[in-house]
């Protein structure tokens, strides 16, 4: 009897026990939201509802501002923002973190310049910002520019300097020069590198927006967070912070997504 | 090409000189935009003398010191439990996953309705800033643990107990270590955010009155102190990281 013709399909089996294995896990999933949203049902029915709104007022403030606050044409604009100081972002962190990587004088000079302004808490500056450059457009892109550049340019110069030496080797001794060896070797090597950074920085990018447009009073969706909170009207404050979670999500992963698709030959960094 | 200790140096130098250099520049071209360095120490010390900015400093650090640890005593049996046991990781993942993209920024206006505008808050914020990486650190450790030295102790009929203690929580060490120092760096991101929106008491205090009499050299000395301090702390566990840590898990 050959494997084949056995009664007993191996593979078959295994391949079922793995579909249930992620049912049950699902189910798993599904179950722990469910009990975190009773569980702020619960604490919100023992709350007065202006102070800790139960899931339907936070709905129905979510539908309020979209009627009558122009909840997405906020959004739209803040988004407007974030788009424009992501990109500057990504042009500047990538070219700068790849020029570090490559030149080892550009290296010495900015590394510890761009490592302290990583950790740094860079809504510190925002104070700053705001008296230099007033509540502009301007210092708005500014702010969620400094808040994803650092990461960005972290990540892409990590990525020319793991390029493997065997890697590089073989380059040179098939005579190639530095330009075909960046372009071909070290780029296709740090791209995954960047997606990575790209990734991360659109999640820090988004908080950039969000903080900026708190601390610089009335404009898009932090005006109408501050609205709200005058209200003392606190369904008001977490219906944006549910929008702009969903946001992040949808951001980061699309990110994810797309470097899925622009580089298939490697996908994951951890970075 | 390498780049010589004695290049470095002159490089540095060099380069301070300039930024000091665009500095000055820039306070004689825009004067009351830009302090120059004098100014900026002498507000320091007006504050540190009249308004207690040791004081809101210390805190400050009291805040951070409280969230970062209370997100180690949550965060590191949690991780653990979460890379030990797959349900316990599938259940716990979406609350990981919202963290991560929740903008406090945007909470604080609720949680000061809900906390008030004191210590509670700061701790708070800085608690859920810091337990993100010290969990999915520790998650990630537990899940790295080597698949040989795990069947070793399990052919000896080891118990979890032993598996955790021998083989898992050594493995742990380097991935905790680096969750520690990204935790104590965004405990203090996340003081300064909500510094700077609850904005009446401490640190936000201070910023805010200076800031409102458009007196820019004593806004610039409270952010370099909040800046510094985020260096500094990320830094002192830096070194903290490589004294304890010398072999590589990643290489195992």
């Amino acid at each position: 009897m050959s494997y084949e013709n056995s009664y007993l399909d191996i593979g078959r089996v295994s391949s079922v026990l793995e579909r249930l294995r992620s049912a049950t896990g699902v189910v798993i999933q599904v179950l722990s939201l469910l009990a975190g949203l009773i569980a702020w049902e619960l604490y919100a029915s023992t709350r007065p509802g202006y102070l800790f709104p139960n899931l339907g007022s936070i709905y129905a403030a979510f539908l309020e501002q979209m009627r009558e606050y122009a909840l997405l044409s906020a959004l739209g604009h803040s988004l407007i923002t974030l788009a424009v100081g992501f990109l500057l972002a990504a042009i500047v962190g990538v070219s700068v973190g790849i020029a570090m990587g490559l030149n080892e004088y550009l290296e010495a000079l900015l590394n510890p310049y761009i490592n302290a302004l990583y950790v740094a808490p860079i809504a510190a500056l925002i104070p700053v910002l705001i008296l230099v450059g007033g509540p502009s457009f301007e210092t708005r892109v500014f702010i969620v520019f400094l808040f994803a550049v650092f990461e960005i340019a972290i990540d892409a110069y990590e990525g020319v300097k793991t390029t493997p030496d065997d890697v590089l080797e073989v380059a040179r001794s098939f005579g190639a020069d530095r330009w075909f060896i960046v372009r071909n070797v070290i780029i296709p090597h740090d791209l995954p590198y960047i997606v990575a950074g790209l990734r991360l920085g659109i999640g820090r990018a988004l908080k950039g927006m969000i903080i900026g447009e708190l601390l610089i009073e009335f404009s898009n969706l932090g005006a109408i967070i501050r609205l709200w909170e005058n209200d003392f009207r606190i369904a008001g404050v977490l219906s944006v912070v549910v929008l702009v979670m969903i946001v992040g999500a949808v951001l980061i992963n699309g990110v994810k997504l797309l470097g899925a698709r622009l580089i298939p030959w490697r996908t994951e960094v951890d970075a | 090409m390498t780049v010589t200790r004695r290049e470095k140096v002159a490089l540095h130098v060099a380069f301070a000189a300039f930024l000091l250099c665009v500095w000055y520049g820039l306070n004689h071209t825009y004067p009351t935009g830009v302090p120059a360095p004098p100014q900026v120490i002498d507000a320091l010390l007006l504050q540190v003398q009249n308004e207690g900015l040791v004081g809101a400093v210390a805190d400050a650090l009291y805040a951070i010191f409280a969230g970062f640890f209370l997100a180690a005593f949550v965060g590191i049996p949690l991780g653990l439990l979460m890379g030990l046991n797959r349900n316990a990781e599938l259940a716990f993942d979406p609350y990981l996953n919202a963290l991560y993209v929740t903008p406090f920024s945007a909470l604080v206006p609720a949680l000061i309705a809900w906390f008030g505008t004191g210590f509670q808050i700061r701790v708070l914020v800085c608690f859920f800033f810091a337990v993100f990486p010290i969990t999915i650190n520790m998650l990630e450790g537990a899940k790295t643990t080597p698949e040989e030295l795990v069947e070793v102790v399990r052919s000896f009929d080891g118990s979890t107990y032993h598996l955790v203690k021998t083989v898992v929580l050594p493995h742990e060490v380097p991935y905790l270590a680096a969750g520690f120092r990204l935790g104590i760096g965004r405990a203090v991101k996340g003081l300064v955010i909500t510094e700077l929106l609850v904005s009446i008491t401490g640190l936000g205090g201070i910023l805010t009155r200076w800031s409102a009499s458009f007196d820019m050299e004593g806004v610039f000395s409270v952010v370099m102190v909040l800046m510094l301090m985020g260096i500094v702390l990320t830094g002192l566990l830096k070194r903290v990281e490589e004294a304890v840590v010398d072999w590589d898990a990643t290489d195992a």
